[in-house]
């Protein structure tokens, strides 16, 4: 038969240290596989002004074994926490034999309970996040003054099978509970304690599972009290009404605060997903619309381009130069443009713009000399460039000074030069390694009567 | 003195009443077989249970208050949380009324007793009528108890733990397993904070090496996040907290990188901290939202594919 002393308490962690006669007890699992009995679930410390409980249970373990646990305990604040509740402190006998609540053994756990606070509490707050060296001196004091053979045991414990414990308000802690504790067989939880608005508030908390009792005309009979809330509110006066209002209000305000601020901060990420979209799109439309340029358009181009030159073929091909129609005017780029191409791919046309620039440049110098304007005229129609701009350094336009329409080319030169090229480019496809035909000589041609603008050149006296 | 119950007058305990099997009892209470039976009809109700991982001082119970304060009382119109009342979640009911009045008095929850075995059942009902409801239950559990996963205190869970594991694995029912670590822990005596630190990121190390180890078959079926709680303390609230826990938390961070895992951080709010004779208090002055909000409508989401916000083509597109 063994005899434990447990010091428990909440320093930091819930911790217990267990000590029989021979000295601390390593692995409790051994004794009783996962022991949590010293911890009330049910009457537990709930303020700082609680007064001692002192508590005895029988119970049975998992493998029935029987066992008798009186302890007493109070607050005590962890080292290192803030909690209130839950806080606990305290000493406890554990015994195979029935534990006797007596005022021995009362006596015996409150010194031990002073002792434990003197060594490990600084006020009601522990000094440290482990007690286990106060435990080992005070039980080395205890076991050094034979204490365990001064504890008051009696038979087997014996075990209720209601597990519902019950609760005595006792006025004096040492004296009272020995008076009633031994009597009570129908329950094996049993609460003592000075603290009677403790008690009630547990009563009410747990109703049906922890009846209170307290004395009455020396009889012991269950406590009945209206019920009140817990925690129970103080009548407050108008200025303490004002100050829990405008504790409200700021409760309130702050709440508001909070929304709007979560309102606000979403409305902000909308915002900036939204903006940060529509400059994705609009840089998406940019490039796209510079890749367009760069690449669609020229293909477009190129594709307009086949298509005046269809255009301009099947509009020259006249034949009759007689013809009042007028043949669909080709824009002087795209004829120049083609015009120059096919002289340069050719070397005799090269060779004969050549001899057209020099001949160009003799005239300039003797306007007189009409070989060079025939000769020009000549070539200028073969190879479809006009050159109508001559005709200002004829002796007589530049003696006139009317050098208006001189540039005009007349209908029938355009006509001759558009056959021209028609027959040079025949020529090309018949036989294009043929040298091409130099057409025969042409008459310096006059304006004729059909000639744009109406203006004629007069003839000045040289 | 005599002592007598048996008067005229007063209600007295009835000795016959009480000899009676007591009223139901709670889940914590039964024996290992029972409890692990209870968990067997978890796939039946089709329900996803959350088992919050916290050690001592990790803010787990204040996490849970905060979620449940949320769920029940807050103002948001996506959802609603009717609590399961009877057995096996009747005594976890009575925790969440507990949570709520004190989370919204201000006060520091209790911190979870040794043995507690507290079972929170609740079903999310989207207000959304095309959007399924989503079963659920939080196993409130004592960090002292998953301290013994510690390799130095015998790396093995309580009998009761393990029995409800025991229980879930028989249909493989989905857990959760959220690992709540604060961003400050605890100083022990003798400690400094990057001891703190490697202590936490122990703990969870040996908690997850367990799981792999000694309970496989639970892996099938289950996801992590990894939370980070008292964000608050943070002075850089910008910081990440994929970042924080590669840093801090090393080990954790390395094993579960590559698995299925969501991070995040965690913040009830603003407190108040005061001492008087000696004594620390807290009180929560300002709650926070945000945080609460964020975890049910990812646990909605991770729990279901589906989410519980209208979102426009836009938003959907951008990932948003």
């Amino acid at each position: 038969m063994r005899t434990y002393l447990i010091f428990f308490g909440k320093s930091q962690d819930f911790n217990f240290y267990a000590f029989d006669e021979n000295g601390y007890v390593d692995n409790f699992d051994n004794v009783i596989k996962d022991f949590d009995l010293l911890e009330s679930k049910v009457f537990t410390i709930d303020d700082v002004n609680n007064k001692p409980i002192l508590a005895k249970y029988n119970f049975k373990t998992a493998s029935s074994k029987t066992f008798s646990l009186l302890k007493l305990y109070s607050f005590a604040q962890a080292h290192g926490g803030t909690r209130i509740v839950g806080s606990i402190y305290g000493v406890a006998l554990l015994s195979e034999k029935d534990l006797i609540i007596s005022e021995s053994n009362n006596k015996m756990l409150i010194a031990l309970l002073n002792k434990f606070s003197e060594l490990s509490l600084s006020g009601v707050k522990f000094n440290k996040s482990d007690f286990k060296a106060d435990a080992h001196s005070i039980w080395q004091a205890y076991k050094n003054n034979n204490y365990y053979n001064v504890i008051e045991l009696n038979g087997n414990p014996i075990v209720s099978e209601n597990g519902n414990p019950m609760g005595f308000y006792t006025p004096n802690l040492l004296i009272d509970p020995a008076s009633i504790g031994n009597q009570i067989e129908n329950t094996s939880k049993l609460y003592f304690s000075e603290d009677l608005e403790h008690l009630k508030r547990t009563s009410q908390k747990w109703a049906e599972r922890f009846t209170l009792y307290h004395q009455v005309n020396g009889k012991y009979i269950e406590y009945k009290e209206a019920k009140v809330s817990i925690p129970t509110k103080p009548i407050l006066g108008d200025n303490e009404i004002v100050d829990k209002q405008n504790v409200e209000n700021a409760e309130l305000r702050n709440n508001k605060d909070q929304l709007l601020i979560e309102l606000n901060n979403k409305f902000e990420k909308e915002r900036r997903i939204k903006h940060y979209l529509l400059i994705s799109t609009a840089s998406l439309f940019l490039v796209t619309f510079i890749l367009a340029l760069k690449v669609i358009i020229p293909i477009i181009n190129q594709a307009v381009s086949n298509a005046n030159v269809n255009t301009s073929i099947g509009n020259v091909n006249t034949g009759n130069t007689n013809e009042s129609k007028i043949a669909t005017p080709i824009p002087s780029e795209k004829t120049y443009s083609n015009g120059i191409e096919a002289i340069l791919d050719d070397p005799e046309n090269s060779k004969l713009l050549q001899n057209l620039l020099v001949n160009i440049k003799e005239y300039k110098k003797k306007p007189s000399q009409n070989k060079y304007y025939d000769a020009i005229k000549r070539d200028a129609g073969f190879l479809g460039i006009d050159v109508s701009f001559i005709e200002k350094y004829k002796p007589e336009n530049k003696s006139s000074g009317n050098n208006r329409n001189v540039n005009v080319p007349s209908q029938q030169l355009v006509r001759q030069q558009q056959a021209a090229q028609q027959q040079k480019k025949t020529l090309t496809k018949q036989k294009p390694t043929q040298q091409p035909a130099k057409p025969p000589a042409q008459q310096p041609t006059n304006p004729s009567a059909n000639q744009q603008p109406a203006q004629q050149p007069t003839k000045s006296p040289t | 003195m005599d002592f007598n119950l048996d008067t005229n007058d007063q209600q007295e305990p009835n000795p016959e009443a009480e000899n009676q099997l007591p009223k139901t009892e709670f889940l914590a209470d039964l024996n290992t077989h029972q409890i692990a039976k209870v968990f067997t009809n978890f796939s039946k109700e089709n329900r996803t249970l959350i088992i919050p991982i916290g050690f001592p001082q990790a803010g787990k119970s204040l996490l849970l208050s905060s979620l449940m304060y949320y769920a029940i009382k807050g103002d948001d119109t996506l959802f609603k949380t009717p609590l399961e009342n009877s057995f096996p979640y009747d005594k976890g009911r009575r925790t969440v009324d507990d949570m709520i009045r004190y989370f919204e008095s201000g006060k520091i929850y209790d911190t979870t007793a040794k043995g507690t075995l507290d079972l929170i059942g609740m079903k999310m009902e989207p207000s959304k009528a095309k959007l399924p409801t989503l079963n659920l239950a939080f196993l409130d559990l004592a960090g002292e108890d998953i301290k013994t996963i510690k390799t130095s205190e015998g790396a093995v869970f309580t009998d009761k733990i393990n029995a409800v594991f025991n229980g879930l694995s028989i249909d493989n029912t989905p857990v959760i397993f959220t690992l709540i670590t604060p961003y400050l822990p605890v100083k022990y005596d003798n400690e400094t904070l990057e001891d703190a630190h490697n202590r936490e990121n122990t703990l969870h190390y040996d908690f997850l090496n367990y799981i792999r180890q000694n309970q496989p078959h639970l892996l099938k079926n289950s996801k992590f996040f990894v939370i980070v709680s008292q964000w608050d303390n943070n002075p850089n609230q910008g910081e990440k907290v994929e970042d924080f826990i590669r840093t801090k938390r090393p080990s954790v961070f390395n094993y579960v990188k590559d698995t299925d895992v969501i991070w995040g951080q965690y913040s009830i709010g603003k407190l108040l901290k005061s001492k008087i004779d000696g004594v620390d208090f807290q009180e929560i002055v300002r709650i926070n939202y945000d945080f609460p909000t964020k975890f049910w409508k990812k646990l909605y989401h991770i729990c279901t594919g589906k989410t519980l916000e209208n979102k426009s083509w836009l938003q959907k597109l951008l990932g948003h």
